[in-house]
């Protein structure tokens, strides 16, 4: 059997990118989510893209916040030397 | 102590729908379909089946494994998704895997080795170094890392949401809006 990319069958190999596996996560959840919770489907795709900048930004905020933790806050309070 | 408006809502039948029960057991979102709302049912397909197929498209069919070390905790989750879920499975197991002769246990292929028919099952035969310059090799790539998790949680995601839109289809009740006055609105479910 050669080997070769199959859709579906064989993994992607995108183990750099995988946080941006997010965005297409997010969005298929809002999507399915809110059809079942809006009262008002006229209302539904504002609340699917509210949804999904809602979790998207918690997300990207939570990076930042992380990030500057542990290059920054954390080693300014306990400083390693030789690092 | 709540309003008239909130009273209201309460009182009003909240019934159940099995025929939508089963169609939405059945396949994501038929349930909402067959009971008139076709909209809701349309989101909540695209969404539960998209959540599959992301799964499958990043992890590949190894992300849906109900026999395989940890993954058969996951495979609980994704079940959920109903049917779909188990006929994956199903072709995973039975046209992906085959037999390791050293534990008797089936398993995924490594990349040196590919599936033959040894006139009772198929098992697992070592490949040469000539047989692999000729594109010889397992039938699937499985993912590995943090990307076989990302897949196997994306298959899994799709499984808890298939359960909310399964107990949507199956309970009807009315859809609220919660007003500004603490008062509570109702459509009556039909949206």
């Amino acid at each position: 059997m050669v080997l070769g990319y199959t859709p579906f069958v064989d993994a992607l190999g995108v183990h750099d990118q995988w946080y941006l596996l997010i965005i297409p996560m997010v969005v298929f959840i809002g999507i399915g989510y809110k059809a079942v919770r809006v009262p008002d489907m006229g209302d539904y795709f504002k609340e699917v893209i509210m949804f999904i900048i809602q979790v998207l930004g918690g997300m990207a905020i939570l990076a930042a916040v992380f990030t500057f933790v542990i290059t920054v806050l954390i080693p300014l309070l306990a400083p390693m030397p030789g690092v | 102590m709540s309003s008239p408006t909130a009273s209201a809502a309460k009182e009003q039948d909240v019934r159940i729908d099995p025929v939508a029960g089963v169609c939405a057991a059945l396949i994501p979102g038929l349930g909402h379909m067959v009971s008139g709302r076709r909209g809701r049912g349309l989101g909540a397909m695209v969404g539960v089946l998209g959540l599959f197929l992301l799964g499958l498209l990043i992890g590949g069919i190894d992300a849906v494994d109900s026999k395989s070390g940890s993954d058969r905790f996951w495979f609980i989750g994704q079940a959920m998704v109903g049917p779909i879920a188990f006929g994956v499975d199903y072709v995973h197991q039975n046209h992906f895997k085959a037999y390791d002769l050293s534990t008797g246990q089936t398993r995924t292929g490594n990349p040196d080795e590919r599936r033959v028919f040894d006139g009772t099952r198929y098992v697992w035969e070592q490949l040469s170094p000539a047989q692999m310059d000729q594109g010889m090799g397992p039938p699937n790539v499985p993912g590995l890392g943090r990307l076989n998790e990302i897949a196997m949680l994306s298959c899994t995601l799709a499984g808890m949401l298939n359960v909310i839109v399964f107990l949507d289809a199956l309970i009807v009740t009315p859809y609220r809006k919660i007003s500004k006055k603490l008062g509570v609105e109702s459509d009556g479910g039909s949206s």
